[in-house]
Parts: structure tokens; C-alpha cells; sequence
């Protein structure tokens, strides 16, 4: 674990140190910022609750987007570099390397999240509601991101390059959040499995609505699980392959 | 002795094949014969990569011997897997119990996992020694371990997602959530004389239902009186047609012949908003059903307060109206009726009259409304008066009970609620001094919690020496400081008195064997309608103020509704937000990004 966290620790300050890491964080700002005022603010006047609802939406949205731009690099820049070997062939062992990297992926992704908070909180200037709620939508914003970046990391250890990985995980995320509409058009006991599976549709709207469910959170972190799993399994194949 | 890697994957193509044929006649196929069809195939054909791979084993030698054999074996698990799906599907398991058709539901995707998973990695590995000069075994062995361990990694999850799943724990965060049963509404139940019964039509295991259940639940322990059923409509058909229902999503409250229906959607989402007004409902409801409807007259023919907004004419000003008051009323079951000289005020005061109110009176009335208005208060009735500084102040009526009505406004230089931002906003008194007497029960409990606002109020006098068997509360006080502004400039002046007047006094005479007389007089109308602000305690007031009227003082107390705040903001608040959202905090971001940047550059130069 202290390796990993070393390696998460030089992940995220090279993250940090470099302005395309804060360049980031602008763009997706810039992107919540627009869609918070042009979709949960704009119009009739809203309830507080239901542009707090709104807020959450979007930004589930562009945390899956980010996810996928953060977690690209993260193996497959290695690869393409040509870095990789030289990381396996020190004392490390691969699930820390993958931990590692998830690590300061997640912290970066976390940071870039809370930097929104402002929005929610404006609410309570001209309206009303409570901070169990905003602490709801974030938890799952974090749960959705650490899932959707461990799929991320799956893609990046898949893929020989980052374009590729970026396409690998998006369509894995796709085919997740797809998972609702085939648990509408087939029977039971598939439709149950698809509609467990689902990514956004069954696990995220309580978070939204700031309803914490035991069993939503249960499924990020498992998900987050089995994909950081298969990229120590797909990064350790390199022996065998 | 080793020999060169095994090609692979014809057999398990052809297995894989089988499976997938298998897969469409169960799911897609639906029934019939297509699916006896497909399943004749995918068998035939899974026997069929059986056998080959069992042929292959026998052909291979030395390692490769042991490949075929680890695959053949994957082969087997899966076709384990099959054939436990196809018993259970034909019913061959239902002489060991039903208990056992469950365990091979659980078990068949299990088996699947098992066998396909480690069979996945281990083609991949083979495939990748394609062109080696041999097989190198260790590879497939790591291979077939990591499939087998992110298999039952697959299996770990499912599980433990399903568990998650039953256990069903939530927490409930949300400014906006499913009511809780409020003490006004429990104090109801407490007092019930009969049995009420409430019946739940909801499908099982519905979230909209389970909510609803839990709070009437939370409810029912008040009182054994209270009776909950849940029931399906469409498993109860004549009991649902009973009652009248014909869906379910509803809630029916009945007592003898009475019934009153609540309806809710299905869908938790869109019953969000009705949930939140759960208890409110419920409360009146259950008010219907159980307590007799109470009228409450209000006199007109005075220039007082309506129920409708009126606008300004040439002769009196605009008037805000009293619409969320009769809305109040309705939740207590209680009708408002006008009373005026066509209604024949100035003969009596009608029998059924559980409340006279004279909101705002621009004028006083005649002598002989007076007259029948204090023979209605002698005779045990009970009188509501609300009263302007600029209004009369009905000395006839009131001097004898021991009240006046001083008619020189009120305004407080620092206790005021900002509207307008004019000095005039001086004279919207807030205060929080509330006595302990049951007609403010509710805001006394909730003391500096609650505020009222009275907005160009009178001070209120008691007269001494009281008369016979008349006791008399001052309920609400003004804040200490509060000043009579005699010359109405809003600005307290050194001549004008500072006190904590009494805004609001209820007056009681009891007298033996008969139903005692109360009056409650308030030195402002504003306070009982549309204008007065919402979130403050105006609302626990009124309520309070007619419970106590109509002698159901024990039934005071907050019902627990929380009403969503519409998010209000000018078009400059709006371009403020915008900028703040869209501009500055990316921009800040980036100033922060350049500066941590350029130091790091400086240092290392």
C-alpha cells in the first residue's frame, strides 16, 4: 500500500504541476457553469430542491466525461512511451501500480468535483434546502466518478495508446449506462441482471434526489472493484502474453 | 517431452457457438418450437464440442495433453452449468423442494462464470504462444489463474450487490422528504372517540407504498383507535370496489359511512411532492372523517378583509386576501361562510356559528350587528377581531369586556422585517415574546424559533378592574423598545412611548354549566392574510388562535410540512450567478494554475 501511494503521490503532483491539470479543471468549471445556468436556473423559477436536482444531473454528465479524459493516460501513456517495462521491472508489484495511478486519478477527479460546490450552495442565497442533500449528490458524484475511472483505468490498460484507451473506456461506459434500455426489452432473470448493472439509470437518481442508498454505493464500489481487478489482470498478462 | 502450442480454438469455437444457440432459444426464441429447435442445436452442438474436445485430449501428448485437459474441463463446468438450467426449467427439481430451484438459479450463472471467464483468458493466452516453438505451460497457468480469479471476482460482486440489495438500507437527506407524523396530526389521533380505519392500495413491494405504510405505522402507535391495513388492489378486487378504489396509489380513511380518499402516484419520484405533504393531508383527512365540519363566519358590509385579493377603487384601497387562511381552515375541516345584513347579522348571529371573525373593519359596524355580535359572545359564543390602527376601534363592543383598542400604530426602529427598504418598513413588527397560553401553544413551543410579523399594528389595552368570571392573556407581545409613532414618520420621537405592547390578547369568560365565551383580538389584520411574510410563525397563529376558538386547544401543534422555496432572482442576480459560474471561478482555477506553474518554473531555474 505505501508503494501505492507513493506512486499515487507522484501521479497527482504531476498532475498538479503541470497548467494543463488546472486547464482541466477551468474547462469542466466553465462546462458545469454553463449547463447549471442555462438548464437549472433558466426559465420559470424553479424549486430549490428541484435546481439542486438539476445541478446534480449535468454534472454526472461531465464527471463520466471527465473520467474518461483523466483516466486515459494513466497506463496507456506508459505503454506509449515505453515506460512500462521499466515500472515492471521495479520492485513494484502491478496492483500497486494500478492503485496507485486510480489513487491520484480519484484525488484529481475529487478535486476537480469539489471545485463545483459553489453552484449547489448558491441555492441557499435565494432559496432553501439542506446539506444532507448537496452531500448526497456529492457522494454520488464521487461514486460515479470513482467507477467510471476505474473503467477508465480497465481501458487504459487495454489499450496501446491513449486515443485507444479513451475509446475502450467510453465504450464500456456506454455499454453500462445502455444497460437499462436492455433490461426494458428483455425478460426476467436478464432484465434484473441488466437493470443491476446499469451505470446511471438505477444507482445515481436517489443521490440526485439526496436519498442515500445502501445498495448504490455497494454497486460503485464494486464496480470500481472488478474493473481495477481486470486491469491488474489485463496489466499482468504482459507476462504471459 | 513438450510439443508445440495447441491451435486452439476451433473446439471452443464451436462451444461458444453452441452456448450462444442455446442463449437465443431460452431468451429470444421465446417458446414453441423455434425453441426446441434452437435448443436441439446448441445441445447437439455442445455435445458435440465435447466430444472433440475429449478426442483432442486422447490426440495430444505431454503438455499439451494438459492444456486440452484444463480446457476440457472448463468445457464441462459450463455444460454443468446447461444441463442444471435445463432441469430447473422443465420443472425435473421440484420433487427436492422449491428451495432447491432456487439454489440452481443461483447456481447455473455461477457455473457459466466459472467455466467461461478462465476459458476466455486462457484462449488469449494461447493465442498469444500461436507462433512459439512450445507451449509454455506456465503461461497458460497464469492465464487460466487470472480468469478464474476475475470470474470470481464477478461472482463476489453479484453476490454482494444482491445482499445490498434485500437489506434495502437508505437514508433520506433531502431538505424535501417523506413527512414524518407531526405533533398536531398525532394529537388528533390521541383524541380520536371511534375507530378510524385506513387501507392502503398499493402493489407490493412499492416505494411510494412502503412509505406511506411506515408513516401511518409511526401513526397507528398513538392510539389502537387508528387501524392500518395495506392491501393490493388487484388481489382484493371487492374489498378495493368497497371502498371505491380502482387502482391502486390510494389511501382511503373511513369511519362508519364516512370516507375520504388520498391519492398518490405510483412512482416515487412523482410522488416526491405529495410525500412531503404527507402529514397535512393525512391530518385533514382524518379531521373529516372523525370530527364534525365547524363554519366559521366572516362579516362582510364593513370594508374588512375577504377571502379574495381586492383591488384599490376610489373609495378604499387595495386589500390583500385571506386565501391561504381558508386554506388553513379546510385542513381543519372547518367552512368559512360570509356574514353580513343579508345574512341577517343584525338580528343574530346564525346557530351554527363555531366562530365569528371581523377582519379589518374599515367601518363600524351598526349598532344593532353590535348588538347581536355581543349577545352571540354572551350566549357562550366565540368572537375573532383583528383590528387596524387606521380602522374603528369598536368601543362599544370591547370596553365592556375590559379591552380597547389604543388605534395609534406601532413601529420599531431595529425589530422590523425589510420589504420595501423604505423607513416605512419600520412598522412590520417581528416578535417572538409569546405567552404560554393555549391560543400561541405552538409558537411558545417553539419559542426564538418562531417569529410572527405584524405589519402597521395597534397596541392592544386590558382595562382594569376585569369584569366578573373574565380572564384575559396578553398572547403576544411587541419587542421591548417597540414605540407608538403618533405622527406616523416611522421614527421614534422623545415624546412617543416605547413598551413591549400587547399585540394580541385572548379573553375568556367561563361561566358554570355552559360552554365558556372566548374572544381573541389582534392589533393588526394584516396578520391573518396573503401579505404576511411566509417562513415566519403567522401560519402557528392563526391555527392556534381557531383551535383555541373552537375549544380543540389539546390538538394544537406543527403539522410537519416543509413547503418548497421557489429559487427567485432578478435578472442582475442572474448575471451575477452567470458570470461567477461561467467566468470567474474557471478563471480563478487558472490564475491559480499559472501561479502554482510559474513558481515551480522559477525554482528550478
Amino acid at each position: 500500500m505505501r508503494r501505492a501511494l507513493l506512486i499515487a503521490r507522484r501521479e497527482l503532483g504531476a498532475s498538479l504541476r503541470t497548467f494543463q491539470g488546472y486547464l482541466i479543471i477551468a474547462l469542466v468549471l466553465a462546462v458545469d457553469g454553463l449547463l447549471f445556468n442555462a438548464y437549472a436556473l433558466s426559465g420559470v423559477s424553479k424549486r430549490s430542491s428541484e435546481v439542486v436536482s438539476l445541478f446534480f444531473l449535468f454534472s454526472s454528465g461531465t464527471t463520466m466525461v471527465a473520467s474518461v479524459f483523466i483516466s486515459m493516460r494513466l497506463l496507456a501513456e506508459e505503454r506509449q512511451a515505453g515506460t512500462l517495462p521499466l515500472l515492471a521491472s521495479s520492485p513494484v508489484k502491478d496492483h500497486e501500480i494500478v492503485l496507485g495511478k486510480f489513487l491520484a486519478a480519484l484525488v484529481f477527479l475529487s478535486l476537480l468535483t469539489l471545485s463545483t460546490v459553489f453552484m449547489p450552495l448558491l441555492v441557499l442565497v435565494h432559496g432553501r434546502l439542506s446539506l444532507g442533500h448537496i452531500a448526497a449528490g456529492y457522494l454520488g458524484l464521487l461514486l460515479l466518478g470513482s467507477a467510471s475511472l476505474a473503467i477508465g483505468t480497465l481501458g487504459s490498460a487495454l489499450a496501446r495508446n491513449q486515443v485507444l484507451a479513451a475509446v475502450f473506456s467510453g465504450c464500456m461506459l456506454v455499454a453500462l449506462l445502455t444497460c437499462w434500455w436492455l433490461a426494458r426489452i428483455t425478460e426476467q432473470p436478464l432484465s434484473d441482471v441488466f437493470g443491476a448493472l446499469a451505470l446511471w439509470n438505477q444507482h445515481f437518481p436517489p443521490f440526485q434526489a439526496g436519498v442515500v442508498h445502501v445498495r448504490d454505493v455497494v454497486y460503485y464500489l464494486l464496480v470500481t472493484y472488478v474493473a481495477l481487478f481486470a486491469a491488474t489482470r489485463v496489466l499482468e498478462a504482459r507476462r504471459w502474453r | 517431452m513438450t510439443s508445440g502450442p495447441s491451435p486452439a480454438s476451433g473446439v471452443s469455437a464451436l462451444y461458444g457457438g453452441a452456448l450462444g444457440v442455446l442463449l437465443l432459444g431460452e431468451r429470444v426464441a421465446g417458446g414453441g418450437r423455434a425453441r426446441l429447435g434452437l435448443g436441439a442445436l446448441g445441445g447437439a452442438l455442445l455435445v458435440l464440442a465435447l466430444l472433440w474436445s475429449r478426442a483432442r485430449v486422447g490426440r495430444a501428448s505431454g503438455e499439451g495433453r494438459v492444456l486440452e485437459r484444463w480446457r476440457g474441463r472448463l468445457f464441462l463446468l459450463g455444460a454443468l452449468g446447461v444441463g442444471l438450467h435445463f432441469l430447473r426449467a422443465e420443472g425435473a427439481l421440484h420433487a427436492l423442494g422449491p428451495e432447491w430451484t432456487q439454489r440452481v438459479s443461483v447456481l447455473v450463472p455461477v457455473l457459466l462464470v466459472l467455466a467461461l471467464g478462465p476459458l476466455g483468458w486462457l484462449e488469449w493466452a494461447v493465442g498469444g504462444l500461436g507462433r512459439a516453438p512450445v507451449l509454455e505451460l506456465g503461461r497458460v497457468r497464469a492465464a487460466l489463474r487470472a480468469g478464474l480469479g476475475l470470474a470470481l471476482a464477478l461472482v463476489f460482486a453479484f453476490s454482494t450487490q444482491y445482499v445490498a440489495t434485500r437489506l434495502d438500507v437508505s437514508w433520506d437527506l433531502a431538505y424535501f422528504r417523506t413527512t414524518r407524523p407531526g405533533e398536531a396530526t398525532r394529537g388528533l389521533v390521541r383524541q380520536l372517540r371511534g375507530p378510524v380505519e385506513v387501507t392502503l392500495f398499493f402493489p407490493p413491494a412499492n416505494d411510494v407504498g412502503q412509505a406511506v405504510a411506515q408513516y401511518l405505522r409511526e401513526l397507528a402507535r398513538e392510539s389502537p383507535l387508528l387501524v392500518v391495513e395495506v392491501l393490493d388492489q388487484a388481489v382484493e378486487p371487492g374489498r378495493a370496489r368497497e371502498l371505491g378504489v380502482g387502482e391502486n396509489g390510494s389511501v382511503v380513511f373511513s369511519r362508519d359511512a364516512r370516507r375520504e380518499r388520498l391519492k398518490l402516484p405510483l412512482d416515487l419520484p412523482t410522488a416526491r411532492g405529495a410525500l412531503q405533504r404527507l402529514d397535512e393531508e393525512v391530518f385533514r383527512r382524518l379531521r373529516e372523517v372523525s370530527r364534525p365540519r365547524r363554519v366559521l363566519y366572516l362579516t362582510t358590509g364593513h370594508g374588512e378583509r375577504s377571502l379574495r385579493a381586492r383591488d384599490a377603487t376610489a373609495l378604499e384601497g387595495a386589500t390583500p386576501g385571506m386565501s391561504r387562511l381558508e386554506e388553513w381552515l379546510r385542513v381543519l375541516n372547518v367552512e368559512v361562510r360570509p356574514l353580513g345584513v343579508a345574512e341577517g347579522l343584525e338580528t343574530d348571529v346564525p346557530g351554527d356559528a363555531a366562530v365569528v371573525a371581523l377582519v379589518g373593519p374599515a367601518r363600524e359596524p351598526s349598532a344593532a350587528e353590535l348588538a347581536a355580535l355581543r349577545r352571540y359572545v354572551e350566549r357562550g359564543g366565540r368572537l375573532w377581531l383583528a383590528l387596524e390602527p387606521d380602522g374603528p376601534d369598536l368601543a362599544t363592543l370591547l370596553e365592556p369586556w375590559g379591552l380597547r383598542v389604543s388605534g395609534v400604530p406601532l413601529a420599531h426602529a431595529q425589530r422590523f422585517l425589510r420589504q420595501s427598504h423604505q423607513r416605512s418598513d419600520h412598522a412590520n413588527l417581528v416578535t417572538s415574546t409569546f405567552s404560554p397560553h393555549a391560543a400561541v401553544s405552538t409558537l411558545a413551543a417553539l419559542g426564538a424559533e418562531a417569529s410572527v410579523v405584524f405589519s402597521g399594528a395597534t397596541a392592544l389595552e386590558v382595562l382594569q378592574p376585569l369584569p366578573r368570571d373574565v380572564t384575559v392573556d396578553v398572547t403576544v407581545k411587541a419587542a421591548p423598545e417597540t414605540f407608538q409613532d403618533g405622527d406616523r414618520d416611522f421614527t421614534a420621537g422623545p415624546e412617543e412611548p416605547r413598551s413591549a405592547w400587547p399585540l394580541a390578547v385572548a379573553w375568556e369568560r367561563k361561566r358554570p354549566g355552559a360552554a365558556a365565551s372566548r374572544v381573541v383580538l389582534l392589533g393588526d389584520a394584516d396578520v391573518l392574510t396573503d401579505a404576511a411574510p411566509r417562513g415566519y410563525g403567522n401560519a402557528y397563529l392563526l391555527v392556534d388562535t381557531v383551535l383555541w376558538l373552537l375549544g380543540e386547544e389539546a390538538l394544537a401543534g406543527a403539522l410537519s410540512n416543509e413547503e418548497d422555496v421557489p429559487v427567485r432572482h432578478t435578472r442582475r442576480q442572474d448575471a451575477v450567478w452567470f458570470y461567477s459560474a461561467v467566468f470567474l471561478a474557471p478563471a480563478l482555477v487558472l490564475g491559480v494554475g499559472g501561479l502554482v506553474t510559474r513558481r515551480r518554473r522559477g525554482g528550478r531555474r
